[in-house]
């Protein structure tokens, strides 16, 4: 075994120290966290990092800023667990813990509309906390809207009290070729100027050209096996060309521990972006 | 303000807070941090809000029921402390048997018939089933055993001060076993309960030579049907299985039995 | 390659020599049945080749349960400091067998795969192995050969064949001859202190030394391991998994034991000051029912017989098909450890049977 002691290894279980910015809070269990980094994570959209305070804990966050704002890095903290209980408590110029970015993420060059054979089409399909992590994909996304095709955005939330990021989406509602649907289940006696109904209901409307579109769906567990059930339904979408960004329990982010494991896939290395392709082997993947 | 937390006695040996007060190491720091307001082994005193208390004992009478709805009502955090508070513990055995019944096998025939008939001692037949304290209240947190582990108390209480919810994970003592290479005590010619018994305790009854008695209580996934098939292989009668899931478990629901 | 030839009196004395020097473990019996790699000292008669495999495998020398992965501590100005984790000093693990050397050659692959695990892999190297060939097999939990783990050689510095037949009165063992095979230059180092003469026709005296070992060795799969894998990766077998998770306590002894489970969960631990504190981590079980939890309580594996076919495909299925092995060794220890008498070897011809009486 002497072949591995050329370099002394990093040991990849000490985070970096980010300051907190601002924290705004988004609904009642929902919190936006603006963290200054010491230097730039460089990372793709989906990724995610792991996020905690030492001694208390890390759990796995989303990155929902764009993959182009530098230093500060943008996270939605659910009050789920024990950690984010915690970083919930914290204040503006507290620091927490970041370690990543980890995983696959989407490669925004496959999104690009390009002449001939490239994608005309990017459906985008989020149910509730599924915005989170689809946003570090749809911002880049806006922000260079020319190079890319027709976006179909189906953003969908329990309540309106739930819904998230509803003034950014006003704004992009403005770029050209962009329809946007926002839905609630239930309007639970609430203003609320969108649609309502389940975010299956509006995918039979879409126009798109169906060999050149991508589909990316986040949201619940239970929200997968009912919207795959209406594109397919509905559209003849190649395996290949459908993203899922998934969520499992993970500890390391290394593809170690075990915790976050698929069949024989790594969530938190080869996902949590998944191409559907992949999942179809995959019998835990979507229950 | 320091967090009050508070100690409350039921029917115990007040075993768990002497395992405390053991603990001399930790106490001093501790009590840095907090205010201790009732702790029947150190000290009195009454306090109107307990940001946690600590129940230890099992509730046997409408009384205790009373007083410890009372101090639900007053805490933010309640703990069961112990495996009396946590699965009622040896003395919930009385379930199984009728008061004078029980009466007569501790003191004899003789004493039993001369209470019988004596009123200062009619209260001791008026108690109802020996129950868990969750059985009467809403537990936010168990620390479990008998006694209890002053390591999980102080992961309790560390956890609580700096806002966190603490956890603790279900799982059996094989695993807490295994971790310390121990060998299986079925292999040594013995049974256990350790494959259906709440772990946590670092397998300390295993670790110095004893056999698991699920004094931490009985997993709520426990697969009692399983082990009860591996105790009768091991030549155990159904009389000696029971007995043995009766020691410690009494006021919980157990299969087979 | 160099060999060397000596006998069991010397071997003794050589490894007490080297116990000296750093921490040497052996496996040792225990009070009941078992055998357990502990320290050797100069009281306790060794048992070199008659011991059935440990407790824990020796992997675990080298993926501590409990091991810290790092310290911090708070400075006044609230900046955060972290030190690495727990010192790692050398070791010495012997006596460790083919299955096992296997087991520690995939926890290699595993730990060294994508992000490289500093503190399993410079313990590693740390590490330096005398294994022992197996001549019989340890008892009948064993199916080494049908797990293509026996005669695996890789990952140890010495490699130790008897030249003699097994028995179980240990005092005609002591002259007999061993042959002791070179395989890295660790190994030339260490047997340097031990009284030997080279050895000119290793490959003569193996042959024949292992010519009588029992055939077929050990307990055999109904189809070879390939095929068995393919079956695993296809067949639903629901109902098989079913039918041992029936008897299943998911208290995880079968995880913990086996030399190829390496998961693990964190715990973070804030000492009283508050301003200090460390991160450890510590096995974990896929068999245990909370394993795959996620917060807000869902669980992808609730039910006993998922976690059952999870850890079956773990062996035969999905680590297989990232690393090209299969990642059951045929050490036996689930089976033999099991209360409830689980035994993965049933459980995997049983799905091969099951599909076979389909068929018909």
């Amino acid at each position: 075994m002497k072949t591995l002691s050329d370099s002394v290894i990093k040991n990849s279980y000490i985070p970096i120290m980010a300051e907190i910015q601002s924290i705004e809070r988004l609904s009642k269990d929902e919190m936006l966290f603006r963290v200054h980094l010491p230097q730039p994570l460089n990372h793709h959209p989906g990724q995610f990092v792991m996020v905690g305070l030492p001694g208390i804990g890390e759990c796995a966050i989303s990155i929902s800023s764009s993959p182009e704002s530098g230093k500060i890095l943008e996270m939605v903290i659910r009050k789920a667990g024990n950690v984010t209980g915690v970083l919930q408590q914290l204040k503006k110029s507290d620091l927490i813990s970041i370690r990543g970015p980890f995983g696959s993420g989407f490669d925004l060059d496959e999104f690009r509309y390009k002449k001939d054979n490239g994608i005309k089409d990017i459906v985008i399909i989020a149910g509730g906390l599924g915005l989170v992590p689809l946003r570090s994909l749809i911002i880049p996304i806006m922000e260079h809207k020319s190079d890319y095709g027709r976006i179909h955005l189906i953003i969908g939330s329990k309540t309106p009290g739930e819904a998230l990021f509803r003034s950014q989406i006003q704004t992009w509602r403005s770029q050209p070729d962009c329809s946007i649907t926002e839905l609630v289940d239930d309007p639970d006696l609430q203003e609320w100027d969108g649609d309502i109904g389940l975010v299956t209901e509006p995918i039979h409307k879409l126009k798109i050209d169906e060999k050149n579109t991508l589909v990316v769906l986040c949201g619940p567990p239970v929200m997968y096996k009912f919207v795959l059930m209406e594109i397919k339904m509905n559209f003849n979408i190649p395996d290949e060309h459908i993203f899922v960004d998934l969520e499992r329990r993970m500890r390391c982010g290394l593809g170690k521990c075990g915790h976050c494991q698929i069949n024989h896939v790594y969530c938190c290395k080869e996902g949590p972006v998944f191409r559907y392709s992949q999942l179809t082997d995959l019998a835990e993947a979507l229950n | 303000m320091k967090p009050k937390i508070a100690f409350f006695d039921f029917a115990s040996c007040e075993g768990c807070q002497l395992a405390l007060l053991n603990c001399e190491d930790i106490l001093l720091d501790l009590l840095e941090l907090v205010d201790l307001v009732e702790f029947r082994e150190a000290l009195s005193e009454k306090s109107a809000h307990y940001n946690i208390a600590f129940i230890e004992g099992s509730i046997h009478r409408e009384e205790d029921t009373k007083r410890l709805l009372d101090i639900r009502s007053r805490s933010q955090y309640l703990v069961a402390l112990g495996a009396c508070a946590c699965n009622g513990n040896v003395q919930a055995r009385s379930n199984f048997i009728a008061p004078a019944e029980n009466y007569k096998l501790i003191y004899g025939e003789e004493a039993r018939n001369r209470v019988q008939v004596d009123k200062h001692y009619w209260p001791l037949w008026a108690h109802t089933r020996v129950r868990s304290v969750e059985e009467v209240v809403k537990v936010d947190f168990h620390l479990r055993g008998c006694p209890m582990d002053a390591g999980e108390f102080l992961t309790l209480v560390k956890a609580l001060l700096s806002n966190q919810i603490p956890h603790f994970p279900a799982n059996a003592v094989c695993v807490e076993c295994k971790r310390n290479a121990n060998e299986c005590v079925f292999d040594k010619g013995m049974s256990c309960l350790g494959p259906i018994a709440y772990g946590g305790c670092d397998a300390v009854c295993i670790n110095n030579g004893h056999v698991c008695d699920a004094c931490r209580g009985l997993l709520p996934y426990a697969n009692v049907d399983a082990h009860n098939e591996l105790m009768l292989k091991k030549g155990i009668s159904k009389e000696a299985i029971q007995s043995r899931y009766r020691l410690f478990c009494s006021a919980e629901k157990i299969s087979q039995t | 390659m160099n060999a060397y030839l000596s006998n069991l009196n010397q071997i003794e004395s050589w490894f007490f020599s080297l116990a000296e020097k750093q921490a040497f473990f052996l496996p040792r019996k225990t009070q009941g049945i078992n055998y357990r790699f502990e320290f050797i000292d100069h009281q306790q008669p060794l048992d070199l080749f008659s011991y059935k495999p440990t407790i824990l495998p020796p992997g675990k020398n080298i993926f501590p349960d409990g091991e810290i992965l790092f310290t911090y501590n708070k400075d006044n100005n609230g900046h955060y400091h972290f030190h690495q984790g727990t010192a790692i000093h050398s070791q010495l693990l012997a006596g460790v067998r083919a299955c096992d050397l296997k087991g520690i050659y995939l926890l290699d692959k595993a730990f060294s795969d994508g992000t490289k695990d500093s503190h399993y892999l410079q313990r590693r190297e740390k590490t330096d192995i005398i294994a022992f060939n197996c001549t019989t097999p340890c008892d009948d939990h064993c199916f080494c050969e049908a797990a293509q783990s026996l005669d695996f050689q890789t990952g140890a510095d010495i490699f130790i064949t008897p030249l003699f037949p097994i028995s179980s009165n240990k005092e005609v063992h002591k002259k007999q001859q061993c042959l002791l095979e070179i395989l890295t230059p660790r190994g030339a180092e260490l047997i340097k202190s031990l009284v030997s003469q080279k050895c000119s026709n290793p490959q003569k005296l193996i042959k024949q030394a292992l010519e009588n070992r029992p055939k077929p060795f050990g307990r055999q799969f109904l189809t070879p391991v390939k095929q068995l894998s393919k079956v695993i990766h296809q067949e639903d077998a629901e109902s098989i998994y079913q039918q041992y998770a029936e008897r299943c306590f998911s208290c995880g002894t079968c995880n913990l034991v086996c030399p190829t489970c390496y998961c693990f969960d964190t715990k973070d631990e804030l000492n009283l000051d508050g301003n200090s504190g460390q991160k450890t981590r510590h096995w974990d079980a896929c068999l245990n029912p909370g394993f795959a939890e996620v917060a807000g309580g869902h669980n992808f594996r609730a039910d006993p017989a998922a976690r059952q076919r999870h850890r079956v495909r773990r062996k035969f299925d999905y680590l297989p098909q990232r690393f090209e092995q299969t990642f059951c060794t045929g050490c036996g220890r689930c089976g033999r450890q099991c209360t409830t008498g689980i035994d993965i070897f049933d459980i995997v011809n049983d799905v091969y049977l099951s599909i076979q009486e389909s068929k018909e």
